[in-house]
C-alpha cells in the first residue's frame, strides 16, 4: 500500500522511483497505460519536470517561504509535509503557475510554469462549487481531457476510454452517472483523483489527495499514482499525513521555511519533525519502539510513523 | 439647515409655527399614494431617496447659495408657481407687482417631478404658493404641507373651478382606479374658459392675502382668455362631428374634449397620471377601438410611452402625433401653448386625415378562427404577439447566461449590472443617443470598475460591487431627477415595456439573444471549467480571467438588449428565477439550461396571459410567475427530499 512499493506491485519498474533521476525508468515508458502517447510532448525528455533554485514563492511579494531548492525527476515523487499555513499549497499553485513566483528560479521541464506548454494536473484542496453543480461524476472526469480537445473538438473514443479507465481505477465506475452531489465526500474526492489521472499529465500536482478518503480510497490512489510515475509523470503532492509522505522519493519538510529535503528516511526525524510539526512524543510503549508519535495540535489525534529505524 | 434658514430669513415675520407636527400622516404617504398602490408608493419611495442623495449633494451648494433667495428682490411679494403652464399665466396676471418663480423646470414632468432640497428652501420662503391640485403635484405634497406649516399662504387653482370629472364609458378601464367613473380630472389647464375661473379667483386671494392689486390686468386677461377660446374654435371647425375622437398620450385632453364637443375614445396609458404601467388588455382594448372608430390620429404627450405607441400606430394604421400637453412653446405664453395644440388636433383630424387609412380590425367576429382563451390573446393582436416574441427571446438569452450566473455565484453582479446600466441609459436619453447604447456603456463601467476596485483595494468583490452598484444607481436617479427632459421614463426604465416592443426591437434582441447563446456554446467547456473551479480552468490552459470577463459581457449583454422589454429591475428576475429552477431539478448542465428555457418561456406566456385578463402590470407578471415556479420547485423538491430520507433507498448509498 505504499507509493513506491505500490510500484513494484503494478508490475515492471519497481525501484525506478527511488533511483529517480534521469529516468532509469525501465524501458516501459508508461505506454502500458491506455496509450495516449502522454509524454511525447517533447518537454518532458529535457532533464527535471521540476526545478527551483533560491525560490521564493507568496502572495504579493510578501515571501511565505524562501530558499526553496529542490529538483524532481520524471518518474519520481516528491511530498510536501507541513501545518496549515506552511507554504505547502503556496508552492503547489506556484509551480502549476497560479501565482508568480516571488524571487528565484522556478522552470517545470526547462520552462517557467505559466507559459509551460507542459500538461499539468492539478487537484486544489477545495472544489467548493462541487454541491450546487448539476454534474454527474463522469461530467466531471470529461473535463480532464477539455485542455486537449480545445473549444470544439469533440472527444474521440480515445478520451472516452481514457475516462472509463480513470474512473474505474479509481473504483468510481459505478456511480459514473450519479449525481455529483449525491457521492459522499471520500467518492466525490475519487472522482477528482480520476479526473487527474484522465488528464495524461506529464506533472502531477496534488493538494491534501488522500483527505477523506477510506483506506480502499487510499491504497486505489497510492496504487494509481505509483503507475503514473511508472508511465513518466512526476508527482507533487501536499500531506500533512507523515505515514504516507515516507513512501516518496523525497520528502520536503515545510514550516514556512524548508525544514528539510531528502528521503523519507534522512528526514523525517524526531528533530525535524519538532521543527515541523511543534509536538513529537517518543511512543512510551515498549514494543512500538523506534516509532515517533506526532501530536499535532491542528489535526487532533496523534499520527504514528514508522522511520524504518 | 431649516433652523439656520429660519433665523436667517430677511423677512421672516411669520411666526415659527413649524413647531406644530407636519399635516402628513405618520408613515409619510399620502391617501392619495395609498390608493395608487404599493407600486406607487415604491416608485414615491425611490423618488425619496434620490431626494436624500440630492439633498446631501446640494448642501454645500444651496449653503453658497443662501443669500440668493428669490425673496430678497427689492422687498416685493414672492409667489411661487409649481408648475410652467400655469405660471405663465399667473406671470402674465402679476406682471411686475410681485416676483413669480416656477418651481418645476419647463418641460418636466408635473407627474413625476420631486422637490430638491432647494427647492424646499424656495417654498418655505414664498409667500404665496399657487397650485394647480387634483393630485397633480403629487410629489410635493409634503412640502406643501411644510410650507403652510411655516405661514406660507397657498392658492390651490382647482378649488376655484368646475371640476371634470371622469365619465363612464370613455374609453377606460374599469379595473384602474384613478378611471373610475367620477375620479377629478387635474387637467384644467387645457381649457381657456376653465384658467379664466382661476384667474378671477387668484385675482382675489393675492388682493386678500398679499395685498396686491391686479385688477386692471385681470381684466384684460379675461377677455383675452375668452378670445383664445373663440379663436380655438373657429380652428377646430375644420373637424366634422365624427372625427371628434381623442386618443391621447395619458388621459390629460378632459377639459378640451368637454369645451370643444370632442369625444375621448381612450389613451395609452389609460389613467388620468402617466405614471401608470400599461396592461396588456388595456392595448388590446384600445386598438380595437381605434380600429372601430376610425380615429387617425394618436396624440401622444410628454411621458407617453413612444414605444407603446408607435407600435399602436404601425398596428392600426394611425397616425402618431406629438401634442405638447404639458410644458410651454418657446416664447413662454399660455396661449401660444393652446394655439397650437388646437391647430395639431385640426391639423389631424381635420381635412388631413383624409390620407390616413385606419386597418380595419382584421377579418372580425364570427368567421374568426378562435383557438380559446389561451391562444386567442396572442393571435387576434400584434401587441400581445411581440410582447410574447420578445419575452421568448429574453427568457432564452436569461436562461442560457442565467446557467452560468447562478453556477458561478454572480447573482449580484448581476443584479449590479441590471440597475448599474440607469446612468447609461439616462445620459443617453439626455444626448438622444439609443438608450441601448448608453445601458451597454453603462455595463462596462460597472464591469469595469468592479474589476479595478477588487484589484486596487482589499475589499471582497462583494463590497465593490455593492458600492458601484449603489453609486451608479443613485447617479441615475440624480440624472433623471435633475433633468427636464425626463418623463415616465424612469419608470420604463425600470419596468420596461414589454407591451410597445416594435418590430425592429425584436430583430435586435433575436439577434443578441442568438449571439449570446452561440457563445455560450461556443465557450461551454471554459465556462464549465469555470464554474467547477477557476483554479482549475486555469491550471487547463483556459485564461479564467479571460473567460470570467467573457461571462460577464455576456450577462451584460442580456441585461441591455433586455431591460427594454422586461426593464432593468426585472430581467434580473428573469436571469436568476429560472435558471435558479433548473439548478434545483437538474442533475445535468445541459438539463438544467433546458429546464431553465422553459420555465423561462412558460412564465412569459402565463405572465402575459394573466396581464391580459386580469388587467396587471405586464412585465412584473411575468418575472412573479418566474419566481412563484422557482418557489413551488423549491418546495415541491424539499417534500421529495423527505420522502425519500423516509423511504431511506439512497440508490448511490454511502461508503
Amino acid at each position: 500500500m505504499t507509493l513506491v512499493s505500490g510500484a513494484g506491485a503494478a508490475g515492471s519498474g519497481a525501484g525506478a522511483a527511488d533511483s529517480g533521476a534521469a529516468g532509469s525508468g525501465a524501458g516501459a515508458a508508461g505506454s502500458g497505460a491506455a496509450g495516449s502517447g502522454a509524454a511525447g510532448s517533447g518537454a518532458a525528455g529535457s532533464g527535471a519536470a521540476l526545478r527551483a533554485a533560491g525560490l521564493a514563492v507568496g502572495y504579493e511579494r510578501h515571501a511565505v517561504v524562501s530558499d526553496i531548492d529542490v529538483v524532481v525527476s520524471p518518474r519520481s515523487s516528491l511530498a510536501l509535509v507541513g501545518t496549515n499555513g506552511s507554504g505547502k499549497s503556496t508552492l503547489l499553485k506556484s509551480i502549476v503557475g497560479l501565482i508568480k513566483p516571488v524571487q528565484g528560479v522556478l522552470e517545470v521541464f526547462g520552462e517557467p510554469p505559466s507559459s509551460s506548454s507542459v500538461r499539468f494536473a492539478y487537484l486544489s484542496q477545495a472544489h467548493a462549487a462541487g454541491f450546487i453543480l448539476p454534474l454527474r461524476a463522469i461530467d466531471i472526469v470529461r473535463m480532464a481531457r477539455y485542455p486537449n480537445l480545445g473549444l470544439l473538438r469533440p472527444a474521440t473514443s480515445e478520451d472516452r476510454d481514457l475516462v472509463m479507465w480513470a474512473m474505474e481505477t479509481m473504483g468510481v465506475a459505478p456511480f459514473a452517472r450519479a449525481p455529483l452531489r449525491s457521492l459522499s465526500g471520500g467518492q466525490q474526492q475519487r472522482v477528482y483523483l480520476a479526473q487527474v489521472l484522465a488528464r495524461r499529465a506529464d506533472l502531477i500536482v496534488l493538494d491534501e489527495p488522500t483527505s477523506g478518503l477510506d483506506a480502499g480510497g487510499r491504497e486505489a490512489y497510492l496504487e494509481a499514482f505509483a503507475c503514473e510515475l511508472e508511465r513518466g509523470a512526476a508527482l507533487v503532492t501536499a500531506t500533512h499525513d507523515i505515514s504516507e509522505a515516507v513512501e516518496y522519493d523525497q520528502v520536503m519538510l515545510l514550516a514556512r521555511r524548508v525544514v528539510a529535503l531528502g528521503s523519507g528516511a534522512e528526514v523525517l526525524t524526531a528533530d525535524r519533525l519538532l521543527d515541523t510539526f511543534g509536538i513529537v512524543i517518543r511512543d512510551p510503549h515498549e514494543e512500538h519502539a523506534g516509532r515517533l508519535v506526532i501530536a499535532e495540535r491542528a489535526h487532533g489525534g496523534p499520527q504514528v510513523v514508522d522511520t524504518g529505524r | 439647515m431649516r433652523l439656520s434658514r429660519d433665523i436667517n430669513g430677511s423677512h421672516r415675520r411669520r411666526a415659527l409655527v413649524g413647531l406644530r407636527p407636519a399635516s402628513s400622516p405618520a408613515d409619510g404617504s399620502t391617501p392619495a399614494e395609498v390608493a395608487r398602490g404599493p407600486r406607487y408608493a415604491a416608485l414615491r419611495r425611490l423618488g425619496a431617496a434620490a431626494f436624500l442623495v440630492a439633498f446631501l449633494g446640494l448642501l454645500a451648494v444651496s449653503a453658497a447659495a443662501c443669500s440668493s433667495g428669490p425673496a430678497s428682490a427689492g422687498g416685493k411679494k414672492s409667489v411661487v408657481v409649481t408648475y410652467s403652464v400655469l405660471g405663465a399665466v399667473v406671470k402674465d396676471l402679476a406682471g411686475d407687482a410681485v416676483d413669480v418663480t416656477v418651481l418645476m423646470p419647463n418641460g418636466a414632468d408635473p407627474h413625476e417631478w420631486a422637490p430638491s432640497a432647494k427647492d424646499i428652501e424656495t417654498l418655505l420662503r414664498a409667500d404665496l404658493i399657487v397650485e394647480n391640485g387634483l393630485n397633480l403635484e403629487g410629489g410635493m405634497v409634503n412640502a406643501f404641507g411644510q410650507a403652510q406649516n411655516a405661514g406660507v399662504h397657498r392658492f390651490v387653482a382647482t378649488d376655484h373651478i368646475t371640476i371634470r370629472h371622469v365619465g363612464a364609458g370613455q374609453g377606460v378601464s374599469a379595473t384602474d382606479k384613478d378611471q373610475a367613473a367620477g375620479a377629478p380630472d387635474p387637467h384644467m389647464w387645457m381649457d381657456p374658459l376653465t384658467m379664466r375661473d382661476v384667474v378671477v379667483a387668484l385675482t382675489a386671494q393675492l388682493k386678500s392675502d398679499l395685498g396686491v392689486d391686479v385688477s386692471a390686468r385681470a381684466t384684460d386677461l379675461e377677455s383675452r382668455l375668452t378670445q383664445l377660446d373663440a379663436e380655438i374654435r373657429a380652428t377646430l371647425s375644420v373637424v366634422t362631428d365624427a372625427n371628434r375622437r381623442l386618443v391621447t398620450g395619458h388621459e390629460s385632453l378632459g377639459y378640451f374634449a368637454d369645451r370643444y364637443g370632442f369625444k375621448l375614445v381612450g389613451a395609452v396609458v389609460p389613467s388620468l397620471s402617466d405614471q401608470a404601467e400599461t396592461s396588456a388588455a388595456d392595448l388590446a382594448a384600445l386598438e380595437t377601438k381605434i380600429r372601430e372608430a376610425g380615429v387617425p390620429a394618436i396624440f401622444t404627450e410628454l411621458g407617453t410611452s413612444p414605444a407603446t405607441a408607435r407600435a399602436i400606430g404601425n398596428d392600426t394604421g394611425a397616425r402618431v402625433v406629438e401634442l405638447t400637453t404639458h410644458a410651454l412653446p418657446a416664447d413662454g405664453s399660455y396661449f401660444t401653448f393652446l394655439r397650437n395644440i388646437a391647430g395639431l388636433v385640426a391639423a389631424n383630424l381635420g381635412p388631413g386625415a383624409a390620407s390616413v387609412t385606419i386597418a380595419p380590425i382584421p377579418s372580425s367576429g364570427a368567421n374568426r378562427l378562435s383557438l380559446g382563451p389561451l391562444v386567442d390573446p396572442f393571435t387576434q393582436n400584434e401587441l400581445m404577439l411581440r410582447a410574447l416574441l420578445a419575452g421568448i427571446l429574453v427568457s432564452l438569452a436569461c436562461a442560457v447566461v442565467g446557467t452560468f450566473v447562478v453556477l458561478r455565484g454572480l447573482a449580484f453582479i448581476g443584479d449590479a449590472l441590471a440597475h448599474g446600466v440607469l446612468p447609461g441609459v439616462a445620459v443617453a436619453m439626455l444626448v438622444g443617443a439609443p438608450g441601448m447604447l448608453g445601458a451597454a456603456v453603462g455595463a462596462l463601467v460597472m464591469i469595469g470598475g468592479v474589476t479595478v476596485v477588487t484589484q486596487r483595494s482589499k475589499l471582497s468583490s462583494d463590497s465593490a460591487i455593492g458600492l458601484l452598484f449603489v453609486g451608479m444607481l443613485a447617479l441615475g436617479v440624480v440624472i433623471v431627477s435633475h433633468s427636464a427632459s425626463f418623463s415616465g421614463d424612469l419608470t420604463r426604465i425600470l419596468f420596461g415595456e414589454i407591451m410597445g416592443v416594435a418590430p425592429q426591437d425584436l430583430i435586435v434582441q433575436a439577434v443578441a439573444t442568438f449571439a449570446v447563446v452561440a457563445a455560450s456554446f461556443l465557450f461551454y467547456r471554459p465556462f464549465l471549467l469555470l464554474c467547477f473551479d477557476p483554479e482549475q480552468a486555469q491550471v487547463s490552459g483556459f485564461s479564467a480571467r479571460r473567460y470570467h470577463s467573457l461571462m460577464l459581457l455576456l450577462v451584460a449583454m442580456t441585461v441591455v438588449v433586455s431591460f427594454t422589454s422586461v426593464g432593468t429591475l426585472l430581467v434580473f428576475g428573469m436571469l436568476l428565477a429560472p435558471a435558479a429552477t433548473g439548478a434545483l431539478l437538474a442533475s445535468r448542465l445541459q438539463t438544467m439550461m433546458a429546464t431553465a428555457v422553459v420555465v423561462g418561456v412558460a412564465s412569459t406566456y402565463l405572465g402575459l396571459l394573466i396581464s391580459y385578463n386580469f388587467d396587471t402590470a405586464a412585465g412584473a407578471t411575468i418575472v412573479m410567475v418566474a419566481t412563484l415556479v422557482f418557489f413551488s420547485a423549491l418546495t415541491a423538491a424539499n417534500v421529495r427530499a423527505g420522502l425519500r430520507r423516509r423511504s431511506s433507498s439512497d440508490s448511490w448509498g454511502q461508503e
